[in-house]
């Protein structure tokens, strides 16, 4: 089975991660395409190829896609699945939002509006619909599933200086013993609005949830590599081939359910 | 031809050349301004729906309107400004919603203010609970009355932020009509039962103000800001959209007449009075004889964006900013000839229309 991985910086650790599974299937064969974040979201996808467009205009883009990946642009009619990897689902979105809005029996925030838990939904639906790709199976004509990019770490002290996202986050984790559940409940709603855009979407891998927070273990922030495997400093949103194991792991598994019987390994 | 004391008027003072021979992209010569405005200068808007044109007119221009209880935009693009209007935000200069009526506006500042406390703040539907000056900002309902209590603490500490900053107060007088409880007279946005609350002829009162309770309404109010902020100006309007539904007991037509042939009289009563009061005519530039009724939508109450679109141009560059401003659903071409028709309301958050449902079809 050959499957495309397109992704962000995110997908390192996926890549380390299938590198480091025991018995890969032979009949699994992996060819990546990524690029860094700032990249990837201006990248288009259409049946027969995935990458940039008018790559005449945006000459500083396709020598980055060239030099990483060996074209701007690659053919996904010779692959059987296409997986995205570390996509963006919005949790930076809600978190930001539950940082600036109070919302009636989940969260409590002193001197700020309070929404209703449906105005909250209401919130909560567009931000995770704006983070759908438009590179589901109907475009592609061929299956599309994806790994987001992981939730933040629940250690954000190291990383206060460098983003308000962590500040948010630092502040949430005090603040709301139902983070958790909001992360839960946002997660199952990104993969229901990305499966009528014909994206299968896997969960967070279990493990790698804290039970308190809903954030990343931070054991699974340390050690991180990029695509190339050289070290990279510890940022709090990238992670490690450990996450990767479990990640590439958990698709193996899906696939392998998702394969009729006669082909699965 | 004689001397009168009519033969030196400008044109303008003339039916015939004023209105009849006025070039259709000239309805600016309405209005001249009593007092400059600036950019930087703070407004503070308020009113019934159509004050929302006024708010979202003068921020697309780049005027300094105060909200003091916004949607923080940062990081939440995808937030749309539908959704975030339909939550209350981004109506006002906080999220009060409509204010309809003076007597709401004086209410709100004294209960802001600490001079009043509601008897009546929260109304219940299906086991939820709702603000009763403010029904519609959050339209699924709290589950608790007491995270209403907590919401209304916030909106009016942001209330009280916001007037404080106002150089100048732009209210809009929408109604006359106004439902009230009848054991403490204080008034509501929109008469129980439409949106939340029960109505029942013992608690509740049907109140339709005249010139002179609109007129002491708004003098209190003004004295009140004054206090506050001695140097405050205020640019009233009167909308234009007809009412929905009266319970008067009249006409729909013939209240709608009274009630804004009442507002009209109190604005011009505090124009004349007033250094500090300004009157800025969009009641007249939308329902002039010479749009033959070409401002309005099909339903004749809604007020065609293109008509907004002229009306907000008008007031700009008789200030001297010379815009072009676009109204969504508008076009961007000035004149009210254009056949922009609309069967169902603009897109402006107004309670009043609910009222439409409970006639007959």
């Amino acid at each position: 089975m050959k499957i495309l991985v397109i992704g962000n910086s995110h997908a390192a650790s996926l890549k380390q991660g299938f590198d480091r599974v025991r018995n890969l299937p032979e009949q699994i064969e992996l060819t990546w395409f990524t690029c860094a974040g700032r990249e990837f979201y201006k990248l288009t996808c259409d049946k027969h190829s995935f990458g940039l467009q008018n790559a005449t205009r945006k000459p500083e883009i396709e020598r980055k896609l060239i030099k990483r990946n060996g074209a701007a642009r690659i053919s996904i009619e010779a692959f059987d699945r296409i997986l995205i990897a570390g996509h963006t689902n919005g949790f930076l979105e809600i978190i930001t939002l539950l940082a600036q809005f109070g919302v009636e029996a989940v969260h409590a925030k002193p001197s700020t509006p309070i929404l209703t838990k449906d105005g909250f939904t209401q919130c909560l639906d567009h931000i995770l619909q704006s983070r759908i790709p438009n590179w589901g199976s109907s475009v592609t004509g061929i299956p599309v599933d994806m790994i987001p990019a992981p939730r933040l770490t629940d250690d954000v002290e190291p990383f206060l200086g460098s983003a308000p996202k962590f500040r948010f986050c630092r502040d949430l984790r005090k603040e709301n013993e139902r983070l958790f559940e909001i992360l839960s409940f946002a997660e199952q709603r990104y993969a229901a609005f990305a499966s009528d855009a014909g994206i299968h979407v896997l969960p967070q891998p279990d493990k790698t949830i804290s039970k308190i927070t809903g954030l990343t273990l931070p054991i699974f922030n340390r050690q991180i590599e990029s695509i190339f495997g050289q070290a990279k400093a510890p940022d709090g949103a990238h992670v490690n081939w450990e996450y990767g194991l479990l990640a590439a792991e958990d698709y193996l598994n899906y696939i392998n359910a998702a394969l009729p019987q006669k082909v699965r390994h | 031809m004689a001397n009168s004391p009519y033969s030196k008027l400008p044109p303008q003072a003339f039916w015939r050349q004023g209105v009849v021979q006025r070039h259709e992209n000239a309805i600016h010569e309405l209005y001249t301004p009593k007092f400059p405005i600036r950019k930087s200068d703070r407004f503070v808007t308020a009113g019934s729906c159509f004050a929302q044109h006024i708010g979202r007119s003068l921020k697309e221009e780049g005027f300094n309107v105060v909200d003091e209880e916004p949607f923080p935009q940062r990081g939440l693009k995808a937030i749309p400004v539908e959704t975030r209007r339909a939550l209350g935000f981004d109506l006002y200069s906080a999220r009060y919603g409509n204010i309809y009526t003076s007597r709401q506006l004086l209410q709100l500042d004294k209960e802001a203010h600490g001079d009043l406390e509601l008897t009546d703040p929260i109304w219940e539907k299906d086991a939820t609970y709702f603000d009763s000056q403010r029904p519609n900002i959050d339209i699924a309902g709290f589950e608790l009355a007491e995270t209403v209590r907590e919401n209304r603490k916030h909106h009016l500490d942001c209330v009280r932020q916001a007037f404080s900053k106002a150089d100048i107060f732009v209210f809009t007088f929408g109604l006359t009509e106004t439902w009230a409880h009848r054991a403490s007279g204080e008034v509501y946005p929109v008469a129980p039962g439409v949106i939340a609350g029960t109505h029942d002829d013992e608690t509740y009162t049907f109140k339709n103000l005249g010139y002179s309770d609109v007129l002491s309404d708004f003098l209190e109010f003004r004295e009140r800001m004054m206090s506050r902020n001695p140097e405050v100006r205020f640019l009233v309007t009167v909308s234009p959209v007809p009412l929905t539904a009266t319970m008067s007991g009249q006409h729909v037509e013939i209240a709608t007449v009274r009630s804004k042939s009442i507002l009209r009289a109190v604005c011009a009563e505090l124009y004349d009075s007033f250094e500090n009061v300004d009157y800025f005519p969009s009641y007249e530039m939308t329902t002039s004889q010479k749009n033959q009724g070409g401002a309005f939508a099909s339903n004749l109450r809604t007020v065609k964006p293109s008509a907004v679109e002229l009306v907000m141009n008008s007031f700009l560059k008789a200030h001297g900013y010379n815009s072009e401003l676009t109204i969504e659903g508008g076009v961007s071409s000035p004149g009210l000839a254009e056949d922009h028709d609309m069967d169902s309301e603009d897109d402006l958050v107004c309670e009043e229309m609910l009222l439409d449902g409970f006639g007959s079809q």
